[in-house]
């Protein structure tokens, strides 16, 4: 036997290992993990996203595709499908811990008042049953005018509309301390109106978070 | 002709270089009005606020302009913003909210989302579709530009820079 069949054999083995690690590389394994993935929204809508480095940009524009990013020089590859099992080994805690979407409410006056129309005042029961149903502790209730007064009597007006709508809450057992109410007047309408008395824009806008 | 006087100069000097310092020595977060709100929770997770030493964040709890989230290694976070858009962070993230103003009557929008490690699913809400332009997400390899809605992102963990929750 050669005596340099023992370190040649050693030489060998480490090109094996060499090899190995190539093809693992080469395999996928090491695909960078910088991933960003576009879904559709809750409403089935797929919108877009842009993903820059220095290098390059690429952009999202199909649900489910995704592009990698191996480092702030390199552009990011061209979008691909994720198989769902690295998607989910990618992001699958933080799409578990996504918050249900919001819910908006619009309750709307009589005109000059405080006084609910009788079908919002009949709407209450569902606000209420919302934020229960979301155990809810974030709840913005935001009361607007028309253009018929001045601005200062239309803010005051709006801000007792929004004071209102609470009360009413607050007494169906809504915790009043996760509750916030802000007047915008007639200054954030929710329609253009050329009339100064506009029904819509009479109205108190609660979102239930 | 108007006399300038030297010492309201020097007041109205002293004055102007005092202000900025009060109002960072104030332990009031950048913005008064809050950004968001923590949604959901699950496993430990932090906010440091205005160079304070993290405090652990609960259900409920109100998040403002400059705060910066972590999350522990088994933890995640969800969180509604004021524009109603919907986050999450997954295990081992940190998360800075850089800038967020939502008014849209006075049609100031902003919202900057800084994410240096970890993992983040988001919906975004009202300031992109109002203005997709003053909207991204940033981390320190990519940013993130958009136009709506949903997305998911990861990064790669590098190992240094873990403080905050455990």
């Amino acid at each position: 036997m050669s005596p340099f069949a023992l370190p040649r054999r050693t030489v060998s083995l480490r090109s094996l290992l060499l090899v190995a690690a190539l093809l693992f590389v080469l395999g996928g394994c090491g695909k960078p993990r910088n991933v960003v993935q576009l879904l559709p929204d809750p409403n089935g809508h797929v919108g877009v996203v842009s993903v820059t480095t220095k290098g390059g940009s690429a952009e999202l524009t199909r649900a489910g595709c995704a592009v990698r990013v191996a480092d702030a020089k390199s552009a990011p590859t061209p979008p691909e499908d994720l198989t769902e099992a690295e998607s989910e080994a990618l992001f699958g805690a933080a799409r578990r811990a996504m918050p249900e979407q919001p819910v908006r409410f619009l309750l709307y006056f009589e005109s000059e008042s405080t006084k609910l129309v009788p079908d919002s005042l009949r709407q209450l029961p569902e606000v209420v049953a919302a934020a229960r149903a979301r155990n809810s502790l974030d709840i913005s209730v935001v009361g607007h005018s028309d253009r018929a007064g001045s601005v200062e009597y239309n803010i005051e007006l709006s801000r007792r509309r929004a004071a209102y709508v609470r009360t009413l809450l607050v007494k169906a057992g809504i915790a009043a301390e996760g509750m916030e109410i802000t007047s915008h007047g007639s200054g954030n309408p929710l329609v253009q109106s050329t009339k100064p008395h506009e029904p819509r824009n009479r109205r108190v806008e609660v979102t239930v978070r | 002709m108007v006399r300038r006087d030297p010492f309201l100069a020097v007041l109205v000097l002293c004055i102007s270089l005092a202000l900025p310092a009060l109002a960072s020595a104030a332990d009031a977060p950048a913005s008064d009005s809050a950004a968001g709100s923590v949604k959901n929770i699950s496993g430990p997770a932090t906010v440091a606020r205005g160079g304070a030493a993290p405090m652990a964040l609960k259900r409920g709890d109100r998040i403002f302009e400059k705060d910066v989230l972590v999350t522990g290694k088994d933890a995640s976070l969800g969180l509604i913003l004021r524009d109603d858009t919907t986050l999450a962070l997954g295990p081992g993230s940190r998360l800075v909210v850089e800038r967020f103003l939502f008014e849209p009557a006075k049609g100031n929008l902003a919202q900057v989302l800084r994410i240096t490690r970890g993992s983040m699913a988001t919906v975004s809400g009202e300031i992109v579709k109002l203005n997709p332009n003053v909207a991204r997400v940033e981390t320190p390899l990519y940013s993130i530009g958009i136009r709506g809605t949903h997305f998911l992102l990861n990064l790669e963990s590098t190992g240094k820079d873990e403080e905050g929750a455990q």
